[in-house]
């Protein structure tokens, strides 16, 4: 019937809790958490119970000839033991599908709602942006950083050709080396001398 | 954890303790010589005190005289046209270029931070306490801070802006 014959204090438990199972079947539909369960997982090869607990009769007198030589089994005989004993091969339990899909189709989705509501915001909750950001200022704001010489060495004021009153050309830069007028500057260079107030007045201008 | 291949084998594990700990002792003490040594004797020409508060710094010189006067951020109202929004100052630290400077950094209230990044300057402002930083300057111009040490709500709005002249 059941392994009594094991005191160990999983034992004990399950024993007590199987029968309680055994005997309020009609109750309890579902199997307690603490007894051992079966599993399909790449990493748990070997599962605690067989899939099948309550074998028919063809199947305990499959279970009887397996007792004896395997190659008198037939090969549906083995795929029988197979799935007697698991639920899914491993093949099946690793297929691939195509939740993928739905994943990245609701996460766009709600990118998509993110983006409306802060475009909603923008429009009806934020005020108008300072007048330190239009375009005549951050020139003025500009030309003084220039005049003081911001940053001269590597910064703000060293991209600037004072002689020809422009923006220096790539390559002209302090410590530039062009050889062939082709090398290109460092890039952390252009990352240090551009500030959020100067995004909007780039070399171009 | 009981392989015989890794137990018993006490000399090799004592001259590989002994060993780096010696070598980090090599290096620390002439680091922490040099860590010393950095700070200048620099016999400053000037000294400032400057004060924090919340939300503004007080400046003093009280070398030659007592002039005090606090230093309040400019709100962007206020700006003129082609001014640093949230940088500007109604009146500003004005130091000499080329003499070495010495400030006395304090505080009134809480905690702040008296920097000027491109002079490579940041002192916490302690209250009670007194703390020291000196500098030589060597181009005049108008070099911006902001208070670095979180003072509450208008803590993004006390700059400091030392103006050096020759």
């Amino acid at each position: 019937m059941l392994a009594t014959r094991v005191f160990s204090l999983v034992g004990k438990r399950a024993i007590s809790t199987s029968v309680c199972v055994r005997a309020h079947e009609s109750v309890v539909k579902s199997e307690d958490f603490t007894l051992p369960a079966y599993v399909d997982r790449r990493d748990y090869p070997l599962p605690d119970v067989a899939h099948v607990k309550h074998l028919s009769a063809s199947q305990k007198a499959l279970k009887e000839k397996e007792k004896a030589s395997w190659s008198s089994l037939s090969m549906d005989e083995k795929v029988e033991l197979y799935r007697i004993k698991f639920k899914e091969s491993f093949a099946e339990m690793n297929r691939r599908s195509n939740e993928w899909k739905t994943v990245v189709g609701t996460a766009m989705f709600f990118f998509g709602i993110t983006a409306l509501i802060i475009m909603w915001e923008k429009r009806y909750v934020y005020g108008p942006l300072p007048q330190t950001f239009d375009k005549e200022w951050v020139a003025m704001q500009t030309k003084r950083m220039l005049d003081m010489k911001v940053n001269p060495i590597q910064g703000l004021a060293s991209k600037w050709d004072y002689e020809k009153n422009e923006w220096k050309k790539r390559g002209q830069e302090e410590g530039a080396v062009t050889p062939d007028g082709g090398r290109d500057v460092c890039l952390w260079n252009r990352a240090c001398c551009t500030s959020p107030l100067l995004l909007t007045w780039s070399s171009s201008e | 954890l009981t392989n015989t291949n890794i137990t018993d084998a006490q000399e090799m594990e004592t001259i590989w303790t002994i060993l780096p700990a010696v070598i980090l002792i090599l290096i620390a003490l002439p680091s922490l010589r040099i860590l010393y040594m950095t700070d200048e004797i620099n016999n400053p020409s000037f000294t400032i005190k400057s004060i924090g508060h919340q939300w503004y710094w007080t400046y003093e010189y009280t070398d030659y005289g007592g002039l005090i006067f606090n230093s309040y951020m400019l709100p962007p109202l206020f700006l003129n046209p082609g001014d640093l929004r949230l940088l500007e100052v109604d009146n500003r630290v004005v130091l000499p270029i080329e003499a070495p400077v010495r400030m006395m950094i304090t505080s009134q209230d809480v905690l702040h931070s008296w920097t000027i990044p491109t002079l490579g300057l940041k002192t916490d402002a302690v209250p009670g306490r007194l703390n020291q930083t000196m500098f030589t300057a060597t181009r005049p111009g108008v070099y911006y801070g902001q208070c670095s040490e979180i003072c509450g709500a208008n803590h993004s709005f006390m700059p400091i802006v030392a103006e050096l002249i020759p």
